[in-house]
């Protein structure tokens, strides 16, 4: 399982696509070694804007939230940020239930709309930047 | 057992070249059989050849001495017809006197010693009576071919004019001895003067060079068993050596049948018959007339080329046999020192079985079971120095399982060991953790008269991090319990500290804190990010999930606000608190246990204890799992309301 990766990442700039390769993520060596996979990527690029495309994964076990959360951290310490989307139903829940969906952005659109929806965001982040950079020289 | 490997080499290499030389041997002889028979052809033909030849010559000579003897005779008759002449009319010698002479000169010749070449001289008169000879007889020649059938064709030298008369060896009329005659006419008169000579000349040249003397000659040497002379109608003309008759299991007349065969076959000079196990050669035999065609068959001895064929055999077979020997003997030396080394590392490998790590094979060769040796050797030290690190991992893995064993032990220790007794509450709680230490836990303890806290908590992950976390978790929340009344503040202090203490590691603990009130008939609780229990009353319709809404799991954000939530419970009320461990329990296909199964399971069950509906839930789960472990911590804890003052059963 280590050999090959649950994760494969592409670019679309600003935002780095990584789509999810398993069905399910269950196990402490599957979660461990996506955890892994994450602060890799992250820590190999700057600001990164990762977008994590669930399509095709059914199951999660609560232990992937701590990477997310981990993983969130470090986005954001970069400067970035990270959304997931393409998150069905039962991977939902896991958030819900732990309340995390409050902590993290999740999408319920596929991966181009998703893509679509970061960069607005990231717009409005930037001109709210520059809005509040231009309020404060008021 | 099977035979050791030296031993079955040496019998490999040995079969291998027994039956090589064997092949060589059997080939060897073949072809010295082959040759030795095909050289006692060749030579048996020329044996025969030789012979024929001899008998060819021989057979001529008889008649070609004749011949001369004949000459030889007429000779002498001419000069006695002359000598008569002269005797009777010029010297006027009568018959007696010269009977005299011819005696006399009888007599001369036989004091020599020599034969006599002529036997007999006869002179007549006009008439044809004898009246000179050697010796005195009476006989008068006739013209009567019947009277005389030999003598009456001299008759016509009294003839004036007649040619001299030769005749062949044949009867003589007066006492059929075999005589041959030679006569010639007289010379002063008519008479027939005569000169004969016996069959014992004929004998002796037949004794000398007849074909049945060339025949015996050639049977009583050269390895011959039999000769015959066969002619063409199958007669046998002459015969020597073994009879016919004697050689066992031939018929004499197939032997016959075959030199007509060859005779009237014509085409070939030679044919080869085996007769009695001996090699017969037929040849023909060229005549003077070639009237009558005539075979000469030989029989040669085949013993001696046995005998050949024998010795020679023994001599290779010998040779065969002495090379296997040396050959064995090569092999065995060459097997030992081939199977030594490998005995060696069966050896090796046999004290490495025992466990005797210290053992080093020797064997020092250049091939490559010299680098087999030297890699088991290297072997060897490489399995002592793993058994050493193994040694050592061991040891500090005991250590280490001895020391997860305190854990554990201490973990189990923060479980609470009592159950607080309370009025109208019962309650029971199970945690099994996956590993030894786990990241789930529970509580309940007393929180004055008639009040009771309840709690849950899952840290993320499980073994000993999670344990750690855990741990850590549990004594915060412990001491912070036990100093407020609201669920909501407690999980907001223990969250504030989990927050320094997990930092951005992205580790969290979801918690549910319960405070049931008895005489009240209330829960009040407040959640951090834990699965929401499950709420049944006496009726199964009355089966909620309580709202768990807001309140992040402790440690994901320093700032979370929780909130407290109060519920109404009504008599014979179950509240079902779980750990993720349940509903994420998956079996082999993936699938998840799920909350809907969980749910459906509550409103079944009929309630009897909270040992039962802890135990039935975790049977459940068992049972949802099959043959897979508990993946993860799995806590149940159950909490069964009684009614007992009828502070809910009001209006």
């Amino acid at each position: 399982m280590s050999d090959s990766n649950l994760i494969t990442f592409s670019k679309r700039p600003p935002i780095h696509v990584g789509r999810v390769q398993t069905a399910s993520m269950l196990d402490a060596v599957n979660v461990s070694q996506f955890g892994k996979e994450l602060t890799n990527f992250v820590q190999e690029h700057d600001k990164v804007n990762l977008l994590l495309d669930f399509e095709g994964v059914n199951y999660l076990s609560s232990a992937v939230l701590s990477e997310l959360l981990n993983a969130q951290e470090r986005c954001e310490a970069t400067g970035g940020g990270l959304r997931l989307c393409s998150v069905n139903p039962e991977i939902k829940k896991v958030f819900e239930i732990s309340n995390l969906d409050k902590v993290f952005v999740l999408y319920d659109c596929d991966v181009r709309q998703g893509v679509k929806r970061y960069q607005k965001s990231l717009e409005i982040e930037r001109d709210d930047e520059t809005w509040g950079h231009a309020t404060e020289r008021l | 057992m099977a035979l050791p490997f030296q031993t079955r080499l040496t019998l490999a290499m040995s079969l291998l070249i027994i039956v090589g030389v064997s092949t060589i041997t059997a080939l060897v002889q073949w072809s010295a059989a082959s040759n030795i028979t095909r050289n006692a052809y060749v030579s048996g033909q020329n044996i025969t050849r030789l012979a024929s030849l001899n008998i060819e010559y021989g057979s001529d000579l008889p008649d070609k001495v004749m011949e001369r003897v004949g000459d030889q005779m007429l000779f002498s008759g001419l000069l006695l017809a002359e000598l008569i002449a002269v005797a009777e009319n010029d010297a006027g010698k009568s018959p007696e006197e010269i009977n005299a002479i011819l005696r006399r000169v009888v007599e001369t010749a036989q004091s020599t010693g020599a034969p006599l070449p002529i036997d007999d001289l006869w002179v007549t008169d006009e008439s044809g009576n004898v009246y000179i000879g050697l010796e005195a007889i009476d006989f008068k020649f006739s013209s009567d071919a019947t009277k005389q059938p030999q003598s009456h064709k001299f008759y016509p030298l009294l003839e004036p004019g007649a040619a001299p008369v030769v005749q062949s060896f044949g009867p003589r009329d007066s006492d059929n001895r075999s005589f041959k005659y030679v006569g010639v006419p007289g010379v002063d008169k008519p008479r027939i003067v005569q000169v004969g000579v016996g069959d014992h000349l004929l004998d002796s040249i037949n004794r000398d060079f007849a074909v049945q003397n060339i025949v015996d000659h050639f049977a009583t040497g050269l390895d011959v068993s039999s000769v015959l002379i066969v002619d063409e109608a199958g007669d046998i003309l002459a015969a020597s050596g073994k009879p016919l008759d004697e050689f066992t299991g031939e018929d004499p007349s197939e032997l016959i049948d075959f030199c007509i065969r060859f005779l009237e076959k014509g085409n070939t000079d030679f044919d080869f018959l085996l007769f009695g196990g001996e090699l017969g050669v037929a040849t023909r035999l060229s005549s003077r007339d070639d009237a009558v065609r005539r075979a000469m068959f030989m029989i040669h001895q085949v013993e001696p080329v046995r005998d050949l064929i024998f010795a020679a055999a023994k001599q290779i077979l010998l040779a065969s046999v002495i090379v296997v020997l040396l050959a064995i003997g090569v092999i065995y030396l060459l097997s030992r020192s081939i199977a030594r080394p490998i005995l060696e590392l069966a050896h090796g490998a046999r004290e490495f079985g025992k466990g005797n790590f210290d053992y080093r094979v020797n064997v020092k060769s250049d091939d490559e079971i010299g680098t087999l040796g030297t890699a088991f050797n290297s072997m060897a030290v490489s399995i002592q120095d793993n058994m050493k690190t193994l040694e050592l991992e061991t040891r500090r893995r005991e250590r280490l399982e001895s020391e997860l064993a305190i854990a554990a032990k201490m973990q189990q220790s923060l479980l609470p060991d009592h159950r607080p007794k309370i009025e109208g509450v019962r309650l029971y709680g199970h945690c099994s953790p996956a590993r030894q230490v786990g990241g789930d836990f529970y509580d309940y303890f007393s929180m004055g008269k008639n009040r009771i806290g309840v709690a849950i908590g899952d840290a993320t992950g499980k073994g000993l991090p999670a344990a750690l976390l855990t741990t850590e978790c549990w004594s915060a929340f412990k001491a912070f319990s036990r100093v407020s009344e609201s669920p909501a503040e407690v999980l907001r202090h223990t969250n504030e500290l989990m927050n320094k203490q997990v930092g951005d590691s992205g580790q969290f603990v979801t918690c549910f804190f319960m405070i049931l009130d008895a005489e009240r008939g209330t829960i009040s609780y407040s959640v951090a990010g834990h699965n929401p229990p499950i709420l049944r009353g006496k009726d199964p319709e009355r089966c909620i999930i309580l709202d768990s809404e807001y309140g992040l799991p402790l440690g994901v954000d320093q700032d979370c606000q929780f909130e407290n939530h109060e519920v109404k419970l009504t008599d014979h009320d179950t509240i079902l608190l779980y750990s993720d461990g349940v509903t994420e329990a998956h079996n082999s296909g993936s699938a998840l246990y799920g909350d809907d199964r969980l749910l459906n399971l509550i409103k079944r069950e009929t309630i009897q204890s909270p040992e039962d509906t802890v135990q039935f839930v975790l049977n459940d789960v068992e049972q949802y799992l099959g043959s897979t472990d508990f993946g993860d911590d799995v806590t149940v804890v159950s909490v069964h309301f009684r009614d007992t003052n009828g502070a809910s059963s009001g209006p």
